[in-house]
Parts: C-alpha cells; sequence; structure tokens
C-alpha cells in the first residue's frame, strides 16, 4: 500500500483482453492530448493568474508596480527561485516537481510537502493522479492530529492590560461537528494560532520591531484547552466562537494549507500583516469564492476582520465562551445580598489565610454554616470563580497555600448538592463582529467666543481608530476609549487651521465596586491648538496622563481623577515649558441600552499648584446615534475666556 | 468497562513509567508562564511561546497522541477547572473529559464528585490521574464507562 498510484482512475493495463488495451491506449493518447492543451504557455499564464493558485500562495499586487508578490517570506514555501514574485514560474515549478515525485512518496516529495498545490494543479490541468500519501509520514501525522470537518474562527475580547491586545485577537479552531450533544468534546479541539516570535524582552525594542516586521509570525497548532484556560481563565477574556461556512471538503483543504505553512513564516507587523490579516488569507486560500482580503483596510485591526467575514457571509452564529470573570458575575448577579455579603466575607478570610497568616488555616462564617445546603452550594460557587479570578496566576501555578486553601473549600463544595449551573458557552448576539465601524470621519460646525470675540467656523476631523466612551456599544470594548490617530482641522473664513492631533489616546475607566477594584487611568500625546488658552491660538505639545476611580452612582459613571498635563510650545511664556496638576471629574451616561449618551467633564488646575492663573475646563458632550454607524454630537467646552459650542456629524466605517 | 482497563493500564503502564507528557513541559503554566518573554507573547496579538505544538514538531512530547498521555495531560493543563467541575459534580471540562473516556457525563460527574476527595487530595497530576481511573474503574457501572 505504501506506493502512489500514478495511474488512471479505475483502468488497468493487467488485463490481457485486446478491447481492454486498446481502450487504455486510447485513454492515454487522449490525457496526453489534454495535458498538452492544459500545459501550454497560455494556459499556464490562465492558471496561474486564476483566484484559486493566487490565493494558494498568497499573492498579493503591489500597489507600485502591478506586480504580484507573495506574503510569504521562506524561500522553503516556493518551489521556484522565482516564487515569490512569479505565479507562472512557481506554477511551472510546482508541475515539475509534482511530475518529478517518484514511488513511495515520502516526507521530501512535492505532494507531501504541498498536498494542497498538489491536489489543484492535479484538478486543474486534470491529470487523474489519485495520490497515495501513506508515505507521507509527517503529513499522515498532522491529519490524523487535526482530524476535523469543521473550522471556526475564535475572537479573544479586547484586553486593554496589554496595549497590543487592545484591539482583541482571532485564532482558528478545528474540531469536529458536534452531533448529539453541543459542546461536549471542543476543548480536544485544536486552536490555530498566528503570532510573532519574539526574540527580545525588551518592551521598547519589542514594540518598535514589531512595528517594523523584524519579528517572523508563525501558524501554531495546540489543543484548544490551552487557549481557553490561557485567554478565559488567566487572562479573564471572553472568547467569540463562530463556525465558518465552510464544506468539510473546504476544512480539509484548510488542514493540507495549514500543512503547507511547515516551512513557511511571514514577517510579522503588528499593524498591517497580523493575526487578523493572515488568518483571513488562509480563509480566501482554503474557499476562495469569499473575497476577504481586498475588503481589509490597510491596517488590519482583529475585530474588523470579523467585520469583513459577517459581511462576506462567511460567519455562522456567535457563541460567547464566558471568562472566569464573567461567569463569576453571573453567579453573584443571582444571589441576594446577603449571600453576596457571604461571598465576600468567606473570600476574605481566605485571601487573609492566603497573604497574611500565610498558612491554609480558615474557618467559615458562622451564617454561612446555617445556609441550607443549596444556598450554601451557591455561595461557595460564586466565591470559588472569584478567588480563581482574583489569583488567577497563584492557583495556576500551584502557589501555597493558594492552592491548599483553595482545595479545602472544593472539598467542602463537594459534599453539597448538584444544581443546574449556567452554560459555559451560550449563543449571544452582543458580539463583536456587530461592532460599529472603527474609522470615523466627522464633520461639523463651531461657533466660538474667543476673548469676546465671535467666531465659527466648520470643522473636519477623521480617527483612524477605534472606539469612545460614547460610540455604540455593542460589541465594542466596555468603559474603554481607544483612538488611534484623531486628526481635526477647523476651517475658518476659507482658511484651514490645524487644531488638534494625537497618535492614540487610551482610557480604561473600569467600575471600582467590591468584587473589582481597578484604577481609572488615561495617556493621551497630542499635538493641539492652545489648550486650556495657556497661550493664545498657539500650537503645543501636550503629554496627558490621568488616575483615578470610577464608581457607580445611580447608574452613571462618576470618576474623580488626578490630571496632568505637560505642555511645551515656544509661544508658551516663562520657557516653553509649562506643567499642570490639578483634579478632574468626569461624570457619563453610556449609552448601553439606548441610542444616546452624555458625558461632562471638568478639569481645574489652580495658581498656588501650578504657578500660574487659574485654569480650568468644562466640557459637555451629547451623543445620539441615528444609526450605529452615523451619531450626531452636540458639544460644548467653556474655559477661562473662551466658549465654543459644536456639532458633529460622525460617520463610522470598516 | 473494557475501555476502563485498557485506559488503566496503558496509563499505569507507559505514561506513567516513561513520564512521556506531563507537567514538565506541557502545562499551562508553561505554556503562558514560562518566562517573561512568554507572558508577553501570549498577551499580545498572537501567542507563540515555546511550548507551543509547531505544526512542524511531531515529536513534542506534549502531543503524544497515546489516549492516556492525552489524559494526564488535559487534566494537567486544565486542573484548577477541571477540580471546580469535580466538586460541582458538572461542568463543560468535566463533560470533556468525560467524553473522552467514554461515559456518560452524568454519571461520571456524580462519581467523581463523591469521590472528590481522594481523587483531588494533592496537586500532582499523575497522582490525580491514577485515583481518577482507579476511582471510576471502580465505579464503571455507576458512572456507566465504556457502555
Amino acid at each position: 500500500m505504501r506506493h502512489i498510484v500514478f495511474s488512471f482512475k479505475s483502468r488497468t493495463y493487467k488485463e490481457q483482453s485486446f478491447i481492454r488495451l486498446l481502450f487504455f491506449i486510447l485513454l492515454i493518447l487522449t490525457f496526453e492530448k489534454s495535458f498538452a492543451f492544459d500545459t501550454s504557455e497560455d494556459s499556464l499564464q490562465q492558471v496561474a493568474s486564476s483566484r484559486e493558485w493566487m490565493t494558494l500562495i498568497y499573492y498579493t499586487e503591489t500597489n507600485w508596480a502591478l506586480k504580484v508578490q507573495s506574503r510569504a517570506d521562506s524561500p522553503k514555501f516556493f518551489v521556484s527561485a522565482q516564487g515569490k514574485t512569479s505565479a507562472l514560474e512557481e506554477l511551472k515549478e510546482s508541475l515539475i516537481a509534482l511530475k518529478a515525485d517518484t514511488l513511495p512518496l515520502k516526507n521530501e516529495s512535492f505532494s507531501c510537502k504541498f498536498p494542497a498545490r498538489a491536489n489543484f494543479i492535479n484538478t486543474r490541468f486534470n491529470l487523474g493522479y489519485s495520490f497515495d500519501r501513506t508515505g507521507c509520514v509527517g503529513y499522515q501525522e498532522w491529519r490524523k492530529r487535526v482530524s476535523a470537518d469543521r473550522a471556526s474562527l475564535v475572537f479573544s475580547s479586547y484586553y486593554l492590560g496589554n496595549p497590543s491586545s487592545s484591539f482583541g485577537h482571532i485564532l482558528l479552531r478545528l474540531g469536529q461537528k458536534n452531533s448529539k450533544s453541543e459542546a461536549k468534546r471542543d476543548l480536544f479541539d485544536q486552536g490555530i494560532n498566528f503570532g510573532a516570535s519574539p526574540w527580545t524582552e525588551n518592551p521598547v525594542l519589542y514594540a518598535l520591531l514589531g512595528l517594523g516586521g523584524a519579528f517572523p509570525g508563525n501558524f501554531i497548532a495546540i489543543p484548544y484547552y490551552y487557549k481557553v484556560r490561557e485567554y478565559n481563565d488567566y487572562e479573564s477574556r471572553d472568547l467569540w466562537e463562530y463556525d465558518l461556512n465552510l464544506s468539510a471538503e473546504e476544512v480539509s483543504k484548510m488542514i493540507d494549507l495549514l500543512w503547507e505553512q511547515a516551512v513557511n513564516h511571514y514577517d510579522y507587523y503588528f499593524l498591517t500583516e497580523n493575526c487578523g490579516y493572515y488568518i483571513i488569507a488562509l480563509i480566501e486560500a482554503t474557499a476562495p469564492r469569499y473575497d476577504l482580503t481586498s475588503n481589509l483596510r490597510k491596517w488590519v485591526i482583529p475585530s474588523e476582520t470579523l467585520a469583513t467575514l459577517e459581511k462576506a457571509n462567511v460567519l455562522q452564529k456567535p457563541v460567547l465562551r464566558k471568562s472566569i470573570r464573567t461567569q463569576f458575575y453571573e453567579k453573584i448577579e443571582d444571589l441576594n445580598s446577603e449571600d453576596q455579603d457571604l461571598v465576600l466575607e468567606l473570600y476574605k478570610r481566605m485571601a487573609y489565610a492566603a497573604e497574611v497568616t500565610k498558612n491554609s488555616e480558615y474557618s467559615f462564617p458562622e451564617e454561612l454554616e446555617k445556609k441550607p445546603d443549596l444556598e450554601k452550594a451557591k455561595i461557595i460557587d460564586a466565591t470559588i470563580d472569584y478567588y480563581d479570578f482574583k489569583f488567577s496566576k497563584k492557583v495556576l501555578f500551584n502557589e501555597e497555600p493558594y492552592t491548599k486553601i483553595k482545595r479545602s473549600l472544593l472539598i467542602r463544595r463537594a459534599d453539597l448538592p448538584t444544581y443546574d449551573l449556567p452554560p459555559k458557552t451560550m449563543y449571544s448576539e452582543d458580539s463583536p463582529d456587530k461592532s460599529h465601524g472603527s474609522g470615523r470621519f466627522e464633520l461639523g460646525m463651531a461657533k466660538s467666543k474667543n476673548y469676546s470675540v465671535d467666531g465659527h467656523g466648520y470643522l473636519l476631523g477623521y480617527r483612524f481608530a477605534f472606539h469612545d466612551f460614547l460610540d455604540h456599544q455593542q460589541g465594542a470594548p466596555q468603559r474603554a476609549h481607544i483612538e488611534i490617530f484623531k486628526t481635526q482641522f477647523q476651517i475658518e473664513e476659507e482658511k484651514i487651521k490645524f487644531m488638534y492631533f494625537a497618535p492614540f489616546d487610551i482610557r480604561s475607566f473600569p467600575i471600582w465596586n467590591r468584587w473589582d477594584q481597578n484604577i481609572s487611568w488615561k495617556v493621551r500625546p497630542s499635538f493641539e491648538r492652545s489648550p486650556y488658552q495657556v497661550c493664545p491660538d498657539c500650537l503645543v505639545t501636550n503629554l496627558n496622563l490621568a488616575a483615578g476611580l470610577t464608581t457607580d452612582i445611580w447608574g452613571l459613571d462618576v470618576s474623580i481623577l488626578a490630571e496632568a498635563q505637560g505642555l511645551y510650545s515656544n509661544e508658551i511664556n516663562d520657557g516653553n515649558i509649562k506643567g499642570l496638576l490639578g483634579p478632574g471629574l468626569m461624570i457619563k451616561s453610556i449609552p448601553f441600552k439606548s441610542n444616546w449618551g452624555w458625558l461632562l467633564e471638568g478639569k481645574y488646575f489652580p495658581d498656588d499648584l501650578n504657578q500660574t492663573e487659574n485654569l480650568y475646563a468644562v466640557n459637555f458632550n451629547l451623543r445620539y446615534h441615528l444609526q450605529k454607524n452615523l451619531n450626531i454630537d452636540f458639544g460644548y467646552t467653556q474655559e477661562k475666556d473662551r466658549e465654543i459650542f459644536k456639532i458633529n456629524f460622525f460617520l463610522y466605517h470598516y | 468497562m473494557k475501555k476502563i482497563i485498557i485506559l488503566l493500564s496503558l496509563v499505569s503502564g507507559s505514561a506513567f513509567a516513561q513520564n512521556a507528557v506531563g507537567p514538565a513541559g506541557c502545562g499551562l503554566g508553561n505554556q503562558v508562564m514560562g518566562t517573561d518573554n512568554q507572558v508577553l507573547a501570549a498577551t499580545t496579538n498572537g501567542t507563540s511561546g515555546n511550548q507551543t505544538f509547531g505544526i512542524t514538531s511531531g515529536t513534542s512530547n506534549c502531543i503524544d497522541s497515546s489516549k492516556s498521555a492525552q489524559i494526564e495531560n488535559y487534566i494537567d493543563t486544565n486542573k484548577v477547572a477541571l477540580s471546580n467541575d469535580a466538586a460541582r459534580g458538572q461542568g463543560e471540562t468535566l463533560a470533556n473529559l468525560s467524553e473522552m473516556m467514554g461515559c456518560d457525563s452524568n454519571s461520571f460527574g456524580g462519581v467523581v464528585k463523591n469521590h472528590y476527595k481522594t481523587i483531588f487530595n494533592s496537586e500532582n497530576t499523575q497522582q490525580i490521574t491514577s485515583r481518577l481511573m482507579m476511582v471510576v474503574e471502580n465505579n464503571a457501572a455507576e458512572a456507566k464507562c465504556g457502555t
């Protein structure tokens, strides 16, 4: 069996029948004729420029020379020395390599190394080969390991703990369709991750080199449960899983395509050629009927790739796989306030034993011991999740006494009754593919009174990405403001005046409550016109930092902050540099369930703290969502000698 | 029942003796926290720590394809979630293990919960695995395994 059948389907020359021999000869002649026809220069050119071949080798058209170039960056990925830049040469050499394969096939054979290409050439040129790949040992192991008829896209939700994960991350999952019971073996699926392999631990180098494509990017297969544990439990990030509209044959092709990646790598660019891009490219190579990569923006944001796939009807219904944090909140919200208090009390006793006395002894609250078994079970279940959420690293690494303390709680839990817990996964429509477009055009008008001089102008602006507090909330990061490359101009008396530019503006304002204690913070470097009127109509470089707390009061997010501004301009008196320190207050009603929200922000920089005159700014914005991707924003700003009214239309795009 | 006996013999015979797979190299800890660099990698646009499985690496001890090794690796990586599920007698992580061992997940969950203290009385993956196997073997009918 360990040989390839380079013969013609269902015909044999062993039989002596003259008729059969004649038929066989005729068949050869027919085949040779078609082969000769199919391999003419024109035909080769036609196949080489076909969408199937172009996507298979990841060719893209370069903008400047109308030439093709493959995204693949390893010479081993190509058969031809000109393969990276010539689809035709790669096809010709591949055809030759396929014909040169000898029996039995071995790991080094073209048909073993590049099964998807071999299959494509075989079909497209009607060669009639039936491949026996039993000799392709590595390939066989791979196919055995990834036995799948279903492919899913998995989106790991936004993680502001690390800037490069602020936009989420996507990976693939390959597994078997669930027949009887859903999600029973999902954890044993294979997760397919595309990521950079950094060779430095220096964060600055990491950022710079990552932006410049200095790290190789590879596809990596790993049991899906690793990714679930990593994202859901360790980082407390929700996962969104979408089965892809691919046939079983297409999924099989995807597995072959991934195998071909074994000899390949890509230069990984954090902004342009990242996980989002290459996973989309892989899906496109799998099913060229989907036009995907051409619909991506130059800078690929993982969550935007979801919108691209949704638009092309590649995605099925979203399934939410809840993080440990989400699971905890689900449980705690199901308890009455007395039981919630007991969860906190029990957790505090455990945490005290782990962190202060550092032994595993702690006692249960008396009130808890008196509870009926079922209620006690629910309180302990919520405490288990909370303990895992708060000490995720400690429990992962079996650190003592954290583990021993947890174990004693679980032993108590095991003696209590079982009841129906909410499922770990569920269909949910509040998914990131529904998020608004992250690019935003701004068009509006401003009327200002500046030093008693009235003025008005038109406003033009553009934001490259991604989300602010008042944008539509569906599928977007919660209580986060992440804006990249925001630029604004004002047209006054037919002159365009530069007003504002910020390369990034990141604010994380989570609610500080009894369960979550995270500070609110902001980082915003900018180049802007006359902030806080530190100088009249001047351009100022500003580094704005803030830190504080946000709490929920009557359904409003109320933040108290310490604000710092580092301002630099030639037109600032007393040395070009001015530092401002002072308190800030922000109150906002975020439009979670409604079409509108508002935000009131005040900052005060007192003279005795800053050795300058009192400066302040009050800002109010009211945003109405005409549609998810069309908003109208009313703004009002008041400063010492200036007030500005603004009305803006925001048009969002993917 | 047969399946369980086969599994048990596989586990006690090969994987444990040779330590083919286990906490040494495949655990989630190594996956996400092996070095600072891996933390960085794990939380960025793509994870690619050294312990992850390269598509090309067919020899990594992390992908020992024997069922016993898969079970032990699964328990090792999912220990936190699995022990939670086991104490509750239900949950996805437990149900997946039950499925892998050819048992009815509800019955299996009940048996594991009832013997929780026996199975999870340490954090050692090999001990947990062997005790789980022992409990399941002794209660195969109740756990509805291999039926």
